[in-house]
């Protein structure tokens, strides 16, 4: 097999990245759409479920009364007869009843009437999923005591304005049993009898994604380092740290000490009050910046982050890749730092960071590229 | 204060005119000073001053009194409405023959009517203005933040100015540039309105005026603005800039960085408080806009730009490095931007961050975007 190249390693954490980030969207589109929709008759959308005893993390749960909904989505299905099965298996594994969260306290409740939802975010095949996914039940090969309905998510770019359209698949789909709500507010009536469509548009998601950030499923390492690099390792810098850089040079490094799971804490409580940021997501990101040559593993479960501004970091030309800035002309940090991961996997190694001198914290005015800084000027 | 200061500052000609008048008085007053330029104005033609109009929140004429860079050097004297300071700033630079150069000269601030505006002033030359006076203010970012006006702002300013003063304003020299090529483009001697109007054709911005207000065919005032908040005075009558230009401009500064205020999400009742940029046309129309709005984002000076969504709709994270201000950016419809500042967030970098988009991508105009309440049919038509 021919060993990836620095492109095709970049381009890959790209795709993962952005993959992510419209799973993120979709389940925000869902979480948008049933909050203003459903206001006063949703209970609780829980964007990180955790189902006990199990330990099942769906994409999303959202209680409705006496109507629960456990949600999925899927970018992909594969094609071959025995990975679909295990992929509806996992489907299957939310069929049994159970407790549904119904307030921020973590308090739940089992609703009586539970359906299960799977959210098809693969415009070309969507239908073909669905319909393979209709003759593994008819065939008996899957058998589901709750109802599940398949939805289509896509993508529509014809408006003037680009939104997400969801609407119920016809074939293989089961009707929402959610007659416990208001005839008006019934999604089988919109989606179902009606065969209307759900457009989410950016001002209606946009407040959960910017609030939430992740869902949940384990995120790319690449997403998850872009959110540390550009929202949390900053709130981490001393008042005097911050002042050097005011009064300098923001891209020279500060060595700040990280420490997994109390930054998970801190950002599940500062950051993302109520999320669900686990411990490993932040340790696989900072293994990911080692990888960059941006981190240094300590004993004691603690990295060293050697933090600054990238935006100054001389790269070549990235690869074209559809859906992302790219281009080596814009600095961004997604782009900056996978190819700074795939310069180091797939070339040279990269230059060690140095370790600290004693003592926990310290600046270091090694100065990487003053491309930014006009105080030299006069 | 000691000596050396004592007779710099002294040496202010504003000062020495001020002492002139009134040998016993041990202050004076802001009125006293404008008398006073309004006097240099009048007798002497080589007379220039230059007007920064700066935001800062809280005492402003203490704050830079008290510098923590080694390479600056001030003395206060505190008047009744404003200071005049005594600023000297050491350049130490390996491509200076000697190693280093000395920049030193008097300037004054005062307090604005307008909320959490200031004025500094000074009549030195042009290095002393570029490499010490605004050197100094920028030293103090983001606590003290410069301010920044849209052309359609610097329009309205001068129809207030031609409206207050009777007088036809017509341009002598303008520098505008395009949103989307390098490149100035000079105009020459036209009424202010063509200047506006030619600009807006062309989806130009303006970037610096050069004016002469005319009476009767005579030229009474001849001044500079810039976007930037500089104002020249040249010749002619001062008080149409101490009477309406200047206190029209801090008006405006004062509305926009009202706006920019305590944007901050609050961590308590996780409220988001939004500005969005409103355009008066259709500016995203295929995914090269959004690039255009990406490569502008990414020439903020000291920031982090991360895209999480480039196509077809936009979403980017900008960190400002200069204080941690964070900011989510959307592209939410054909002609509008939403701007959704996280945790910590700054006059300083809003201001930044507009601006940057207003010059490298469109102008627009900014409005606190309301919380909105979508009902079912917001999401079922198109």
């Amino acid at each position: 097999m021919t060993p990836e190249s620095r492109d095709e390693c970049t381009s890959r954490l790209l795709r993962e990245f952005g993959g992510y980030d419209q799973t993120v969207d979709v389940v925000s589109c869902c979480q948008s759409f049933l909050n203003f929709h459903q206001s006063g008759y949703l209970t609780y959308f829980d964007r990180y479920p955790e189902i006990p005893p199990s330990g099942l993390t769906p994409d999303f749960t959202a209680l409705l009364g006496e109507y629960g909904l456990v949600g999925e989505v899927k970018r992909t299905f594969p094609k071959g007869d025995d990975a679909f099965r295990k992929e509806i298996e996992q489907l299957a594994s939310y069929d049994s009843p159970f407790s549904f969260r119904c307030d921020k306290e973590g308090n739940r409740q089992t609703p009586p009437t539970q359906d299960i939802v799977l959210v098809l975010f693969s415009p070309s095949n969507s239908l073909e999923i669905a319909s393979r996914i209709g003759d593994f039940q008819d065939r008996g090969e899957a058998t589901f005591t709750k109802n599940l309905v398949l939805l289509e998510a896509i993508y529509d770019t014809s408006d003037a304005i680009s939104h997400y359209v969801f609407r119920k698949i016809p074939v293989g789909s089961r009707p929402f049993r959610d007659s416990s709500l208001p005839a008006e507010i019934r999604l089988e009536a919109i989606l179902g009898v009606q065969k209307r469509s759900i457009n989410v548009y950016p001002k209606h998601f946009k407040s959960y994604k910017v609030r939430e950030v992740f869902c949940n499923d384990d995120p790319p390492p690449l997403y998850t380092a872009v959110y540390l690099w550009t929202k949390v390792f900053y709130t981490l810098l001393t008042p005097d740290e911050i002042e050097v850089w005011r009064r300098g040079n923001p891209q020279k490094s500060v060595s700040v000490p990280v420490v997994p799971g109390d930054l998970s804490r801190k950002i599940n409580s500062e950051h993302i009050p109520g999320g669900n940021v686990r411990a490993s997501w932040v340790r696989t990101a900072l293994e990911f910046l080692e990888g960059c040559g941006l981190a240094t593993a300590r004993p004691s479960s603690e990295f060293e982050v050697q933090y600054r501004n990238l935006a100054g970091v001389s790269q070549e030309s990235g690869p074209e890749e559809g859906d992302r800035a790219t281009s080596g002309r814009i600095k961004e940090y997604g782009t900056i730092l996978a190819r700074l991961y795939c310069d180091s996997k797939t070339s040279a190694p990269t230059k060690p960071v140095p370790p600290p001198l004693a003592g926990v914290r310290q600046m270091k005015l090694t100065e990487v590229k003053t491309g930014d800084s006009d105080h030299s000027r006069g | 204060m000691d000596d050396w200061n004592q007779s710099k500052l002294g040496s202010m000609r504003e000062l020495v005119e001020l002492r002139r008048l009134d040998p016993d008085a041990r202050t004076f007053s802001l009125h006293q000073l404008w008398s006073v330029l309004e006097h240099q104005a009048r007798v002497d033609p080589r007379y220039k001053v230059t007007f920064l109009t700066l935001h800062a929140r809280g005492d402003c004429a203490e704050l830079i009194s008290r510098p923590e860079p080694e390479e600056f050097r001030v003395a206060r004297e505190q008047h009744d409405g404003f200071s005049i300071y005594d600023l000297t700033r050491v350049i130490s630079r390996s491509d200076i023959e000697g190693g280093s150069r000395t920049v030193s000269g008097t300037f004054g601030l005062y307090r604005d009517v307008a909320e959490d505006i200031w004025t500094a002033f000074t009549s030195e030359g042009p290095d002393f203005l570029k490499s010490g006076l605004i050197r100094f203010i920028e030293s103090f970012r983001p606590a003290v933040a410069s301010i920044h006006l849209t052309s359609e702002q610097l329009r309205h300013l001068f129809e207030s100015l031609e409206e207050a003063t009777g007088c036809k304003i017509l341009v002598t020299k303008a520098v505008l540039y395009s949103h989307r090529e390098e490149g100035a483009i000079d105009f020459k001697e036209r009424s202010y309105q063509e200047l506006f109007n030619f600009a807006e054709a062309e989806d130009d911005y303006v970037d610096k005026i050069e004016y002469e207000l005319k009476k009767d065919g005579e030229t009474v005032f001849h001044a500079f603005t810039s976007r930037d908040g500089i104002s020249y005075y040249y010749d002619g009558e001062i008080r149409y800039l101490r009477d309406t230009f200047l206190p029209a401009l801090a008006a405006m500064a004062s509305r926009t960085s009202e706006l920019f205020e305590n944007r901050e999400r609050d961590l308590a009742t996780d409220v988001l408080k939004p500005l969005d940029i409103v355009f008066n046309r259709d500016v995203f129309t295929s995914t090269e806009d959004n690039l255009r709005l990406i490569r502008a984002l990414a020439n903020v000076d000291r920031s982090g730009l991360a895209v999480l969504h480039k196509n077809p709709y936009l979403h980017v994270s900008l960190l400002d490095f200069y204080d941690g201000a964070t900011f989510d950016i959307f592209a939410t419809g054909s002609n509008r931007i939403s701007i959704i500042p996280g945790y910590r967030s700054s006059v300083h970098a809003l201001s930044r961050v507009t601006e940057q988009i207003f010059k490298g991508f469109q102008e627009g105009s900014i409005e606190e975007e309301l919380q909105p309440e979508f009902v079912l049919a917001d999401f079922l038509t198109q």
